[in-house]
């Protein structure tokens, strides 16, 4: 362990986090950098840069970067008292708060809810494509990636993992 | 042109809980540049356990609720289709082989970083999944097409997020009530 009490510091840490990241984690990333790199120095600054690299490339959740600073400062406990206290505690609400949605699911002001929410969930969606698009698309090739996946993941069956594949090819000859 | 597809009932019991299990494993192993897209085309467009409409309802919910996206998913449909056991099937398929496979990573991080070819790679799968992204929305977009109100706070939410960058807490503070009452109000 890096420090006496550093994994029960952490778990509560992480915990509170996660019920305060309305929208994802990713929005409680600069409050993580701020207590992992510049409070505790636990890490540095670039750990947790390449943790959130290794997060976004890798398959599974990206909420998986708090596994690897959990394993940088207790090992396998850490890695997976990290995980646990990411998970339970918005699983927990989730689970209380999708029980409370479906049980008024026949409510008039339910349906409200949902037809006033639906849009700016999808307005949602876009930005996150846009977002996505602007920090990747430098050029007319990856540009050109984007427009070429949007287009075949619409009009074709084919499997997207395929587009994926093939971006990953494109990328490592000619954008490396 | 919202299709209108039939909702096929979970298998009941244990088979439904392995069903729940290998859904969300499958969306979380290809999850590439965010699970919401691949869970779009597990759960509706091949297992069809929901429409478009209840993805975005269910997407509504977890965007409200804190944590990751993925795991209040997982949750809120394990618990629909089979209680308190479909969520911790769900939730497991989501998180327990990737968390092993992010162990072994973990072992061999400081190589990965550094090769040139991998930071080419994620710039293309990086480009990639902006375009999935996009899909997702427009087929979500689909059957709200129609409602002028729904295109004027879709559009509302897309500048505030996606242009102008405020935080997303505020922009459903702001957008969310007034979209909500005005539902409410036509509906009367």
């Amino acid at each position: 362990m890096i420090e006496e009490g550093a994994l029960g510091k952490m778990t509560a840490q992480f915990a509170l986090l996660t019920l305060i990241s309305f929208g994802g984690v990713n929005v409680v990333l600069p409050d993580a950098h701020r207590f992992l790199v510049d409070v505790h120095h636990w890490i540095t600054d670039q750990e947790f840069a390449d943790y959130f690299a290794i997060a976004q490339a890798a398959p599974g959740p990206n909420f998986m970067m708090f596994a690897l600073i959990g394993w940088k400062i207790d090992g396998v406990i850490g890695a997976i008292a990290a995980s646990l206290a990411i998970i339970l505690p918005a699983g927990g609400l989730a689970f209380i708060g999708g029980g409370l949605w479906h049980y008024f699911r026949e409510a008039p002001w339910r349906r409200a809810v949902q037809l006033g929410l639906a849009p700016i969930t999808i307005g949602l969606v876009f930005s996150s494509g846009y977002v996505l698009s602007s920090a990747a698309d430098h050029d007319w090739l990856t540009f050109g990636i984007t427009a070429i996946t949007a287009v075949v993941t619409l009009y074709s069956k084919i499997n997207p993992l395929w587009v994926f594949a093939g971006a990953a090819l494109i990328g490592t000859f000619a954008l490396s | 042109m919202s299709e209108i597809r039939p909702v096929l009932a979970p298998r009941p019991g244990t088979d439904g809980l392995v069903d729940l299990f290998v859904a969300f494993l499958q969306i979380s192993l290809s999850g590439f540049g965010g699970a919401i897209n691949w869970a779009h085309r597990a759960l509706v467009e091949k297992r069809q356990w929901m429409t478009d409409e209840d993805f975005t309802e269910m997407l509504s919910l977890c965007q409200f609720l804190p944590g990751p996206n993925i795991v209040n998913f997982a949750v809120c449909l394990g618990q629909r289709q089979q209680g308190v056991l479909g969520s911790i099937a769900a939730l497991s398929g989501s998180v327990v082989v990737p968390f092993v496979i992010f162990l072994f990573l973990a072992l061999f991080y400081s190589h990965l970083g550094k090769i040139d070819s991998i930071h080419g790679a994620l710039t293309g799968v990086s480009a990639a999944a902006a375009g999935f992204m996009i899909t997702v929305g427009i087929r979500l977009a689909r059957p709200h097409r129609k409602r002028a109100l729904s295109i004027l706070f879709g559009t509302a939410a897309f500048i505030a997020m996606g242009i102008i960058r405020f935080p997303l807490v505020y922009v459903l503070l702001v957008l969310a009530p007034p979209s909500i009452i005005i539902a409410w109000v036509m509906k009367k």
